[in-house]
């Protein structure tokens, strides 16, 4: 570590990188006399900062206590990427207030692959569950990283999504399917419920990404920071579904600010979860209805119809509930009206259609299709 | 002079003998009882010295001794005061010995001479025939619970002056009403035609009931689950007169016997609240009382709200379902009641109930997950069938004749089944399918090549886990079984798999 990196990442340790703290100071001061300051020196940056918080600044300013914490922070599988260091992503220096330092975990994508983020409420509907999904997956079959914050509902789904496409192998090796910015440090899961995919994502070749200290328990306000980083780091940002009022907002406002473009999927009129979208889409955005509109925006050529729809082999009465589900959950009463099937046998039909991966259980209420790209 | 009579103490729901000796002689007036009594048995020195004072029978001062006997059995309960009054009257020379050996007596009285009803009716009265007594002697008020019971009389009487004149002069008149018919009994009950629409979970229904296998409602509050097991009672066979016996005596014991039903004929139907403890649920007290669980037994117990039900009340619950009866150790002894129960419960998706509607839950999924994780996994393994009971859109339904099963329908589905296990399982000790275990799961559920790769395949493609799979194989027993098919096939077991798949979704299973 050289003695500006050691400043950056005595900056990013502490409570002195809150909000434009360290914009403050380094606006003034070399990253290396950074390691020169008191805790007390702090207050002459106007960093609002606290006297707990300046003792913490000066028992990491001794370079032991500094060195054991950086190497603890290795050891936990986190890399420090300073704002100097080559490999820190230059997406984020075009932010007005850029971290200080990030912590990486797994595989941080190439500098020249194309990032999309890919935002939307953590309650979903399972239209939502559902598109985010297949923008994921889809987007990810062409090798593009997809950028979210792991959160549930949405952000989870897409990365799900993403990880999905991991599969073919048709990528170079070393290539990153998803990046996720956390709110806390990298190396914890959160939320706890993402555990199985916060382990897939390190598995299956993502990255995790924070900019705040390894072991640093997110709070609430720190996620609209984190929410700035999601939108400098995708080319563009794609919200799969939101409320009137959410965090996604402001993710879409850090997204304009910095000039990017908003996709965002269109939902249906009168539903609580599509009013943010349309809204959306009023104000400006592009309609996103399928991989295509970004992977144009992209630059992908993309040619319309060269993709063979799925077949999925079906008997005659398969094909006859089959027909009957589209996205919206259809529930086993509505199959009875519309089928001249008894119910055991829709029940069996339904299991067999769930195994061939045609249709998904909804939660609790019914049954959809499962989304494929095909014109329906 | 000294008189015995017989009587009978309740123990657990059996009854047990006891005999009431009487001793009258010279010496300081005096009135003793003795023989481990409760203290409500104490206490009845006093009703009868009143009862026999106002039916007009002095006591002439003397000692007298009452003894209870076997000694070492504590009596308690209020069915003592009769035999007691009618051993006395023996030993004051007023009823000779030999006609009231014919005979055992249950009944508490009043002051005034009149004789109350008491509980556990039944279980005396079948003692009594063990006893191979004459006639049980009892309240008029329980007359026609113990008429119920085949092979004894049982008379019934108003006052101690009407028995003793009885046992003078044999002088008996029969009560006048006539118990109500068991058609008369049905016809009240609720119907499946009722419910509009959820033909999946009246199936799901259809198919517990088959198999005996436990049920889990899950869906959004107004959908019709309580309906739906309310109902379940009306499906199953109806209950022999062995059963019912048995019912009438774990409620008669438990003083729930409806004195003008005489014996229950419909299946029983227990919903206990969920504040409901541990002991109500079971079984419990000082002295051993039979819980919800036993007088649900032969029937239906019905669990609403299940994950607001406290985790130790029913984690008690597990061996009791496992073992068909609880067994309750006091000092004294065991007692065993039985608990063979259809158990079904239901449950909201989450705490506001209308996960995953999002216009209208709250919940975060945190929370969501939280509500479900109250359940206890090994609870849940003894529930078999798990079906999601969904919001049902009335004005699609009132366009509508209701086609759907009604109640006789599905009950002949039932019987059928039943009868099929029931010669299945001969001389095995299991009476359903849902009893089966282990070796008799490899025995009885035997599973061909394509039917194999399908499971496979299910277990695969729908991430269910080990311990689905023994209850998929029984449930898919029981839809063979409906449909009269010695084979399990494939749609069989489809069927099956698709009654696992809430809980695989939101436990984990």
């Amino acid at each position: 570590m050289n003695e500006n990196e050691r400043g950056y990442f005595l900056l990013s340790q502490t409570a002195a990188e809150t909000a434009g703290n360290s914009l403050r100071i380094l606006r003034e001061l070399e990253p290396s006399e950074v390691l020169s300051l008191h805790g007390r020196d702090l207050l002459s940056f106007e960093t609002g900062v606290d006297f707990r918080e300046m003792a913490e600044f000066d028992r990491l300013r001794d370079p032991a206590v500094l060195d054991a914490l950086f190497e603890e922070t290795e050891k936990k599988g986190l890399r420090f990427l300073c704002r100097e260091d080559p490999d820190f992503p230059e997406e984020f220096l075009a932010l007005p207030d850029p971290p200080a330092g990030i912590y990486v975990q797994g595989r941080l994508p190439k500098p020249d692959q194309q990032k999309v983020s890919i935002v939307g409420s953590r309650r979903c509907s399972e239209y939502g569950r559902e598109c985010a999904y297949f923008f994921g997956k889809e987007l990810s079959k062409y090798g593009v990283n997809i950028v979210s914050g792991m959160a549930l509902g949405v952000d989870g789904y897409a990365g799900r999504g993403a990880l999905s496409a991991a599969d073919p192998g048709g990528f170079p090796e070393g290539h990153s399917f998803t990046t996720a910015i956390l709110g806390g440090g990298a190396d914890l899961c959160y939320p706890k419920e993402n555990v199985g995919l916060f382990r897939s994502i390190l598995d299956q070749g993502g990255c995790i990404l924070s900019e705040k200290p390894a072991g640093y328990q997110a709070k609430p306000y720190d996620f609209p920071k984190r929410n700035r980083l999601i939108s400098a780091y995708g080319s563009c940002l794609a919200v799969i579904e939101a409320a009137e009022r959410s965090g996604t907002r402001t993710t879409v406002d850090f997204a304009l600010a910095l000039g990017k473009e908003v996709f965002a999927v269109p939902g249906r009129i009168g539903e609580r979860m599509s009013l943010g979208c349309n809204e959306l889409i009023k104000n400006g955005a592009h309609m996103l209805t399928c991989p295509e509109d970004i992977l144009q925006y992209l630059g992908f050529s993309v040619k319309a119809d060269t993709k063979k729809p799925v077949h999925i082999p079906m008997t005659p009465e398969e094909k006859e509930i089959y027909d009957c589900i589209g996205s919206e959950s259809v529930m086993i009463d509505d199959l009875l009206l519309r089928s001249n099937f008894p119910v055991s046998m829709i029940l069996e039909i339904l299991v067999r259609l769930e195994m061939k991966g045609a249709i998904r259980k909804s939660a609790l209420s019914g049954y959809v299709r499962v989304q494929d790209g095909r014109k329906q | 002079m000294f008189g015995r009579v017989d009587t009978s103490a309740i123990v657990g729901i059996d009854g047990r003998r006891v005999i009431v000796e009487a001793d009258y002689g010279q010496g300081l007036p005096a009135f003793d009882m003795v023989g481990f009594l409760g203290s409500e048995v104490r206490e009845a020195r006093e009703r009868v010295k009143s009862a026999l004072k106002n039916t007009g029978i002095p006591v002439p001062p003397g000692r007298l001794t009452v003894n209870l006997s076997p000694a070492d059995l504590r009596k308690t309960g209020n069915s003592f005061d009769l035999p007691v009054a009618v051993a006395i009257m023996i030993a004051l020379g007023i009823l000779p010995q030999e006609t009231t050996e014919k005979y055992s007596f249950v009944g508490e009285l009043a002051l005034d001479g009149s004789i109350r009803s008491i509980s556990g009716v039944l279980s005396h009265v079948i003692l009594a025939r063990e006893l191979q007594k004459e006639a049980c002697i009892v309240p008029r008020e329980n007359v026609r619970e113990g008429a119920a019971i085949s092979g004894i009389r049982t008379l019934g009487f108003l006052t101690l002056q009407e028995v003793m004149q009885f046992l003078l002069t044999g002088e008996y008149r029969e009560p006048e009403e006539a118990l109500p018919e068991l058609e008369k009994a049905e016809e009240r009950l609720p119907d499946f035609s009722e419910i509009l629409g959820q033909e999946a979970v009246k199936r799901a229904a259809a198919v517990a009931s088959a198999g005996m296998h436990g049920l889990l409602m899950i869906g959004p509050p107004g959908t019709g689950k309580t309906l739906t097991a309310k109902r379940i009672p009306t499906i199953l066979p109806p209950l022999s007169e062995e059963e019912q016996i048995e019912c009438s005596r774990i409620h008669s014991v438990a003083g729930l016997l409806d004195p003008s039903e005489g014996l229950i004929r419909i299946r029983p139907f227990r919903s206990p609240h969920h504040t409901v403890s541990a002991s109500a649920l079971v079984g419990g007290g000082v002295i051993p009382h039979p819980g919800e669980m036993s007088l649900a037994h032969n029937g239906v117990l019905f669990l609403d709200e299940l994950p607001e039900f406290p985790k130790s009340v029913l984690e008690v619950m597990r061996q009791p379902l496992e073992d068909q009866r609880v067994v309750i150790s006091r000092v004294h002894g065991s007692y065993v009641f039985p608990t063979r129960v259809m158990l079904v419960c239901a449950m909201n998706p989450c705490r506001c109930g209308y996960y995953p509607d999002r216009n209208r839950c709250k919940c975060s999924e945190a929370e969501v997950h939280q509500y479900l994780s109250r359940l206890s996994r090994p609870l849940l393994d003894r529930i078999d069938i798990a079906c999601e009971v969904p919001r049902v859109d009335v004005a699609k339904l009132q366009g509508t004749e209701n086609t759907g099963m009604d109640s006789e329908k599905l009950r002949s589905i039932v019987i059928r089944a039943w009868e099929i296990q029931k010669e299945r399982y001969k001389g095995l000790g299991i009476l359903f399918n849902s009893q089966l275990q282990g070796r008799e799961i490899r025995k009885f559920c035997v599973l061909g090549k394509e039917e194999r790769s399908l499971l496979t395949e299910a277990f695969e493609k729908l991430e269910l886990s080990a311990r689905a799979h023994d209850r998929i194989l029984k449930v898919a027993r029981t839809a063979a079984d409906i449909d009269g098919s010695e084979r399990i096939t494939t749609a069989h077991l489809a069927e099956a798999v698709s009654y696992r798949s809430a809980d695989r979704k939101f436990f984990g299973g």
